[in-house]
């Protein structure tokens, strides 16, 4: 079966989740409003390590229930206790993760965090835009891309 | 000479054949019989014919010091001369016992073709004396019994001098057989009236009155004064009896033994010389010992040594001379009225007086008073001048020995290998104190002393040149080395040993793993087999380091090089850059710093323009379709994204000024410092009801009174805002006084920090809870401070929930005041 947003496996009861790791909670909300009116769900955490949790099951994540394995994972470069980098490498170190598409979505446009994001496995790189149009532009062609064509692992 | 024969025995055919070759080209006159086994050999030398024979200590069977008994317990070869050649190194008691042996002279391992030539010519010499002596009483043995004819015959060619006595001790007849004339002057006298040396001719007449009263043969040995030689009797006594048998006298023979005298002196001389060079002395010392054994021999007054000493032939060690004599004469120079020497034409400096003469070989044998060796000799002085007028030098003579009356003079040039070294004067105020037998034993002595004295001047010019290379090396900054292709050293330069607290001599032969830590060894070996490997230098960076000490770095060249033996050795010259290397590691981590900075900086920076950029297009929708509950909330996005970026930047300025832009240093009591931080948190902590404790103490802290403030309420403000659930909050500010540093802490029993953070923690922008509400900055502020006045600062955490601990130092800021707590 198909897996894609569009598709008929997800629905508003079964909406599409990312899990967002992102220490500015004014940078989360962002795209939260962003793909607000979309049909996702949207985990928010705010350090490496919980995203890590989150992921594992661990902690406040171990209910599979509540915390179900996310379809994406938006990671910030520079988070405390674990940065974006080393969560993705230990995603995909790990059975199960690996297979968790992930985008970074950075201030930086660094060459040498750019390299280090794809080395350790994100499929996607994306700078945050200063300008809101842009900023807009992003989000639509992200859900585009995301939500609307790609297809996810079942 | 005629052909002389020389007995090598060892067991060595490598050592027969080396001595074989040596003597082929040092002494072809002399013909070499050489044999393996030692009863070969001391059956060729019973066989006469042999006259010096060389033997091998270490020998299977029949080792040297047995083989030399043997030879000397036999009659027909005990006469021989015997060299033991013994190893490099020999213990003094092997001498010892070889001299009890009988053997005669040593020669050591490796042989050495003058050396060797040297002791095998004076014991030649020695030889040759002997068997003259040994003829001479042979024949004597074989014709004593002749007739009376035969009797006299055969006394004229002895040196035997036959007399009788009568009652009264009176000579009634002499008969001097080498002249064959009866000595009628000596007729009715005693023999304290006929020349011999007075305390000689009184034992002589004791002993003659023994012979009369007791009937028993006596022998003794005197001295006479013939002329003005004094010669050496050995004096045989018996009674001279009537028909009846009762004594009516002495009959008596004399035999002159001057010349075995003097050739067991000159041997004993030979021996003692040779011993001399054999000693480990320098010239000085070695010349000084000659000059005293020659005085002493030759029994001239005054024995000096010239040597050559850059243009001039200086004295050394010279012993019997007046002071005066010595002073006046002992430039040899010409040095004009400016006291500057003077050059002939070619440039060379003129030496003057006879002694220029033998130094410069200006003589000529036609001359009575040069030998054909190039020596001088007179023994008369102040006749001398008669004899030289067709000599052509003589305005250069300076005539000071004549004037001192120093009527015997010789000088023998010391001379080796074409080189004149300098040259031995003999001085004596009596007539005719030598012979052209002396002479020629001089001479024999001065090519002996010459040959040590070169090797001495060889030895010293190498120690000199190795002195001066080593002296070079100890006074540079640069530290030398030296190892050997097992990467063993062999040498290091004083300066090394002085860097590195070791000692040459304990560190030879040893390897980098007996010196240094194992890490450290293994760095240096892998760059020594680079250069064995490369046979190429290299230049590269090394660390040394002992345990306990601090690491320097140093610029390493490394060479390959190899002796002129083929062996191969590394060289290592190395320059001390660790404070270069710290400089430039300092440098690294400046700029690893500002690159951190500035990537931290654009990335924090740029993250609230982003959120105020993003809610402001957010706001502009929002207004647009009138939607006041999300309007508010992206205003208030703006403000705190706005305030957060005026904050950020607040920081930043104040971590960009600590270190450039300091307040006047004050002095300030700890206590007061901490109370005033307190102050600026004091909200704070009583919102948590935190219970703080400072140490207290006669400490001053010396800096910026404002930044050690800020570094304290920091630390306090981390401490409350850190205390998680803890419901007893206890936060603890104070120092401990240890041997070295003061070391500071504040300490909290909040929610801790897990180990694993610890390395992340001071650096900028580093928030592990981003909750938190700060900047990220407050702690890179607090070690930016703690550096500035020369400290550091660490953290300890167990981890989650037991709290956590800042530990600092403040370097040059501490000052304890005299008043010691009670």
């Amino acid at each position: 079966m198909v897996r894609r947003a569009e598709s008929s496996g997800f629905s508003a009861e079964n909406p599409i989740l990312i899990l967002i790791a992102e220490d500015d909670f004014s940078h989360a909300e962002a795209v939260r409003r962003g793909l607000r009116d979309a049909s996702v769900r949207i985990v928010h955490v705010s350090d490496g390590e919980k995203a890590m949790e989150y992921l594992l099951h661990q902690g406040e994540f171990a209910d599979l229930a509540s915390s179900p394995k996310p379809d994406l994972v938006l990671l910030d470069l520079r988070l405390p206790k674990m940065d974006g980098i080393e969560v993705r490498q230990r995603m995909s170190a790990t059975m199960g993760l690996r297979q968790i598409p992930t985008v970074m979505l950075s201030t930086s446009a660094a060459s040498r965090d750019i390299d280090l994001a794809y080395d350790a496995g994100v499929v996607s790189y994306l700078v945050k835009p200063m300008n809101f149009d842009e900023f807009k532009q992003l989000i639509e062609a992200f859900k585009t891309f995301w939500l609307k064509w790609n297809v996810f692992a079942p | 000479m005629n052909t002389k024969v020389l007995l090598a025995i060892d067991d060595k055919t490598e050592n027969l054949f080396l001595i074989r070759e040596l003597m082929e080209v040092h002494l072809p006159e002399c013909e070499v019989i050489s044999t393996q086994d030692p009863e070969a050999g001391l059956q060729i030398a019973a066989k006469g014919r042999v006259d010096v024979i060389l033997a091998d200590v270490q020998m299977p069977r029949v080792d040297g010091i047995e083989l030399c008994q043997r030879m000397k317990s036999n009659p027909a070869s005990a006469h021989i001369p015997l060299v033991l050649i013994t190893a490099h190194k020999s213990e003094p008691e092997l001498k010892v016992r070889g001299f009890e042996a009988g053997a005669d002279d040593f020669i050591s391992k490796p042989i050495a073709g003058v050396e060797l030539v040297a002791r095998v010519k004076a014991m030649l010499r020695i030889k040759e004396a002997e068997d003259r002596l040994r003829d001479a009483n042979d024949q004597m043995a074989q014709r004593v019994v002749a007739s009376e004819e035969n009797f006299r015959l055969a006394l004229q060619d002895s040196a035997i001098t036959v007399f009788h006595q009568d009652k009264d001790l009176r000579y009634t007849w002499i008969y001097n057989a080498p002249t064959g004339i009866e000595l009628q002057a000596h007729l009715g006298r005693t023999a304290e009236e006929i020349g011999h040396i007075s305390e000689d001719a009184k034992a002589l007449v004791a002993l003659q009155r023994r012979v009369l009263e007791t009937g028993e043969q006596q022998r003794c040995r005197v001295r006479t004064r013939i002329n003005t030689a004094i010669r050496h009797f050995d004096v045989n006594l018996a009674p001279l009896r009537d028909a009846a048998g009762a004594v009516v006298g002495v009959v008596g023979t004399g035999t002159d033994v001057t010349e075995a005298q003097r050739a067991l002196a000159e041997r004993e001389t030979t021996v003692e010389l040779l011993r001399l060079f054999n000693q480990k002395n320098d010239t000085r010392s070695l010349i000084g010992s000659v000059t005293g054994v020659l005085q002493r021999w030759s029994g001239c007054e005054a024995v000096g040594a010239r040597l050559q000493e850059g243009d001039d032939f200086p004295y050394l060690e010279p012993v019997g001379f007046s002071e005066a004599f010595i002073t006046s004469e002992n430039s040899l120079c010409k040095r004009g009225l400016d006291g500057l020497l003077v050059r002939d034409e070619l440039g060379n400096p003129i030496v003057e007086c006879m002694c220029g003469h033998i130094l410069c070989g200006r003589t000529d044998a036609r001359y009575p008073f040069f030998t054909p060796h190039g020596s001088f000799w007179s023994n008369c002085t102040s006749e001398l001048a008669g004899t030289m007028d067709k000599f052509e030098e003589q305005d250069r003579i300076r005539n000071a020995c004549i004037r001192e009356g120093y009527e015997s003079v010789a000088l023998i040039p010391l001379r080796h290998a074409g080189d004149t070294l300098g040259l031995l004067q003999f001085n004596d105020h009596a007539k005719n104190r030598f012979t052209p037998e002396l002479l020629s034993f001089l001479e024999g002595c001065a090519d002996q002393i010459a040959v040590a004295l070169s090797q001495r001047m060889v030895d010293a010019k190498l120690r000199e040149n190795e002195n001066r290379l080593s002296s070079f090396l100890d006074n540079s900054a640069t530290i030398a080395w030296m190892k050997d292709e097992e990467l063993r050293y062999v040498y290091f330069s004083k300066n090394f040993g002085h860097r590195f607290d070791m000692k040459l001599d304990d560190w030879r032969g040893k390897t980098d793993f007996d010196m240094w830590p194992r890490e450290i060894a293994e760095g240096f070996r892998i760059n020594d087999e680079k250069v064995l490997e490369g046979d190429c230098p290299i230049e590269v960076t090394e660390e040394a380091r002992i345990p306990g000490t601090q690491p320097s770095w140093w610029l390493s060249s490394k060479f390959p090089f190899t002796d002129s033996l083929g062996h191969r050795y590394i060289g290592g010259l190395g320059v001390d850059i660790s404070e270069r290397k710290k400089a430039e590691d300092a440098l690294r981590a400046s700029n690893e710093e500002m690159a951190r900075f500035t990537y931290a900086v654009s990335h924090d920076l740029k993250s609230p323009l982003v959120t105020i950029q993003t809610f402001l297009g957010y706001l502009r929708e929002d207004v647009a379709v009138n939607n006041a509950v999300d309007m508010e909330k992206d205003m208030g996005y703006i403000q705190n994204a706005a305030s957060k970026m005026s904050s950020l930047l607040d920081e930043l300025l104040e971590l960009s000024r600590i270190g450039r832009q300091n307040n006047l240093p004050t002095e300030s009591l700890f206590a007061d410092i901490v109370s005033e931080a307190l102050a600026l948190v004091a909200g704070r902590s009583a919102l948590r009801g935190a219970d703080i404790q400072v140490t207290q103490g006669p400490l001053a802290l010396y800096g910026d009174r404002q930044r050690l403030v800020a570094l304290f309420q920091n630390l306090l403000d981390n401490a409350i805002k850190f205390m998680g659930e803890q419901p007893d909050p206890k936060i603890e500010a104070g120092f401990i006084r240890g041997e070295q540093d003061t070391v500071f802490f504040v300490r909290d029993n909040g929610q801790g920090i897990e180990p694993r953070h610890h390395s992340r923690l001071f650096q900028l922008f580093e928030k592990l809870d981003p909750g938190s509400g700060g900047t990220g900055m407050g702690l890179a502020l607090v070690k930016r401070i703690v550096e500035t006045h020369g400290g550091r600062i660490w953290v300890e955490s167990e981890g989650s929930g037991h709290g956590t601990t800042f530990h600092f130092t403040l370097g040059t800021a501490v000052r304890w005041r005299a008043e010691e707590v009670g």
